[in-house]
């Protein structure tokens, strides 16, 4: 004769950064156990991670622990591990998945795809790692296929979505390609490069061709002149509080557009 | 061995085991990792056990 329970077990909370300095530990006897060590802020946070059925016989004692049902939430946040300062997000704005990659501390594209491997490759390690009195086969079989994957990572669109803010160019977070990388290249530009001069002129051809230099200094393909004057004329306004005119007269006394009171300085380029 | 060696021993043990931690984090994120990248016509840039050490530093201070 058996007995059947149901639990939501969290494990017992011990952070990682503690892990090693809290004695020897006991091997997870579950796999909520088993995930709940890996991603004690996740469990915290979103709950345990599965519903798992006890089944014990009565007479011998012995047990038999099944996964039921997986709690997506808590998935969703394990695809971007805090323990090891990984972060995975979905950026809102171009409907794209990003990681950060701890060799270069730069956001690369990812795909769904990819997720989904991820998370099943968890999955399967979680399986290996389990003690014989709990069921394998749902963790290798019934949580691996496709469409349980996908509702996770369909999940986790919400879960770690990012807004247009996170790749600002005054935001920390940095992705290796994308549009904000003209901004930042410009901010650097005014901020490194162009220098208040009392009486000098500074049309935006000179400014161009002193960006067009820096950026090729720094390997990076520069923008098209049209999109520069929309970008620098916004962060040298903030910057040094002086406005884009088109009423400049040089000494030749041919007009110009540009800047009063501001000068590139060439030199600081190399 | 006198008093300063033994200090000196206990010493290197701390920093062969922090780097041997260091580096088994290090093998763990690689892996995370892994699953989320692209095959790259450049190779990866390597990172020596010092940056290693590093950066098992900063995630340990989170």
């Amino acid at each position: 004769m058996t007995t059947t329970s149901f639990q939501l077990s969290r494990g017992k909370e011990i952070p990682f950064t503690f892990r090693d300095i809290a004695g020897p530990q006991q091997p997870p006897a579950t796999p909520s156990e088993w995930f709940a060590r890996r991603f004690p802020a996740e469990v915290k946070r979103w709950g345990c991670p599965f519903l798992e059925a006890v089944v014990e016989d009565v007479e011998t004692g012995r047990k038999l622990v099944t996964a039921v049902s997986m709690n997506n939430s808590f998935f969703a946040a394990a695809l971007s591990d805090s323990q090891l300062n990984h972060s995975v997000v979905f950026y809102e704005p171009d409907q794209e998945w990003f990681f950060l990659d701890p060799r270069d501390n730069f956001y690369h594209p990812t795909s769904e795809a990819k997720l989904m491997t991820l998370l099943s490759a968890l999955l399967l390690r979680c399986a290996e790692e389990m003690p014989a009195c709990v069921d394998r086969i749902s963790l290798f079989v019934k949580f691996r296929e496709d469409q349980r994957l996908k509702a996770v990572v369909k999940q986790a669109r919400s879960v770690l979505a990012a807004d247009s803010t996170f790749f600002s160019i005054n935001s920390p977070h940095q992705r290796i390609e994308g549009p904000e990388q003209h901004g930042r290249m410009a901010r650097q530009f005014v901020g490194r490069l162009i220098k208040p001069q009392a009486g000098q002129l500074l049309s935006i051809g000179d400014c161009y061709n002193g960006f067009e230099g820096y950026c090729r200094n720094n390997g990076v393909e520069p923008v098209a002149r049209k999109a520069f004057k929309q970008l620098v004329v916004e962060i040298i306004k903030e910057e040094f509080e002086v406005g884009f005119r088109s009423d400049l007269k040089n000494a030749e006394g041919r007009y110009l557009r540009g800047w009063k009171g501001l000068t590139v300085d060439v030199d600081a380029r190399n | 061995m006198n008093l300063d060696g033994n200090s000196k021993q206990r010493q290197r043990e701390a920093e062969l085991d922090r780097r041997a931690k260091a580096l088994d984090r290090w093998q763990e994120s690689e892996w995370v990792v892994d699953c989320l990248r692209s095959k790259s016509g450049s190779p990866l840039k390597e990172l020596s056990d010092e940056q290693i050490v590093d950066w098992h530093q900063k995630v340990e201070q989170r």
